[in-house]
């Protein structure tokens, strides 16, 4: 899967970075961060993720939190709410790269039939093309 | 695996400020390394403790904080004092009722149901102008 890097952006004075690499020919998106997700980058994070997209019908968007050292309660309240907003354009968001730390969170939030999950985002992005 | 306690006391407040959640962060940190707890045991606790905290520094205009972490024979206790206005955290967890995919305003409530799942024996006592809240991270996120 042939991806361009389009950009990276540091967030919040450096909590959270996050890169965005397009995959045209498959309306996906990988966005991977890397750093903390948590009551300071939240929002930065919701509108970044929103300028992407923002009236783009069906895209499907993979978050890679391989980077991420720490998910607060309102980063999972964030991932929620991409996830409705882009189903509303039919559009749909999948995790991939939880750490096991993450993951335990992850599985006591009962997040996977909202959030579904994959081992990587290669596998995330495979999947999602694959429909 | 070593018992350890530990006291954090933020004062004063500075609304939310990241250096002192950071502050937070590191006692854990040090602790749980200290005890020989596992990450994930670490993890848990701070995604509660960070929970629990941003919400006095941000919302209840307290002018101090105090943490007590308490690791003995593999269990986690925690107790988290303020001086702000109250805010009853386990009455409003009683009123959350079934999973998040149930829920209309599920990502609104997410963290008051992250400190259900995620602990047992929360108590919330408020005596003198101070609250209280003390808990249990749930054994299955303190051990491996």
């Amino acid at each position: 899967m042939s991806a361009t890097p389009q950009s990276s952006t540091e967030l919040d004075d450096g909590r959270l970075s996050i890169e965005v690499k397009e995959h045209p020919a498959q309306n996906l998106v990988q966005v991977s961060l890397k750093g903390r997700v948590d009551v300071f980058t939240y929002k930065s994070l919701g509108d970044q993720v929103a300028a992407i997209y923002n009236e783009r019908p069906e895209l499907r968007l993979v978050l890679d939190l391989s980077g991420v050292a720490f998910v607060a309660s309102s980063g999972w309240a964030t991932f929620l709410t991409i996830r409705s907003r882009l189903a509303r354009l039919n559009g749909k968001l999948v995790l991939a790269g939880l750490s096991g730390e993450l993951q335990k969170v992850y599985d006591a939030l009962n997040l996977e039939p909202m959030l579904p999950r994959y081992a990587d985002a290669r596998q995330a992005s495979e999947a999602l093309a694959r429909g | 695996m070593r018992s350890v306690q530990a006291r954090l006391r933020l004062e004063p407040l500075n609304g939310l400020d990241a250096a002192q959640i950071d502050q937070v962060h590191r006692l854990l940190q040090d602790s749980f390394a200290k005890a020989g707890h596992s990450t994930a045991a670490a993890y848990a606790s701070a995604s509660v403790v960070e929970e629990l905290c941003a919400n006095v520094l941000e919302h209840s205009n307290a002018t101090w904080l105090s943490l007590d972490l308490d690791l003995h024979e593999g269990r986690i206790f925690v107790r988290i004092q303020d001086n702000g206005s109250a805010f009853d955290v386990c009455a409003r967890i009683r009123q959350l009722s079934g999973g998040l995919a149930e829920r209309s305003d599920g990502d609104r409530q997410l963290g008051l149901f992250m400190v259900r799942q995620l602990t047992t024996g929360l108590q919330c006592l408020q005596d003198g102008g101070i609250n209280r809240v003390q808990f249990e991270v749930k054994p299955q996120h303190g051990r491996e």
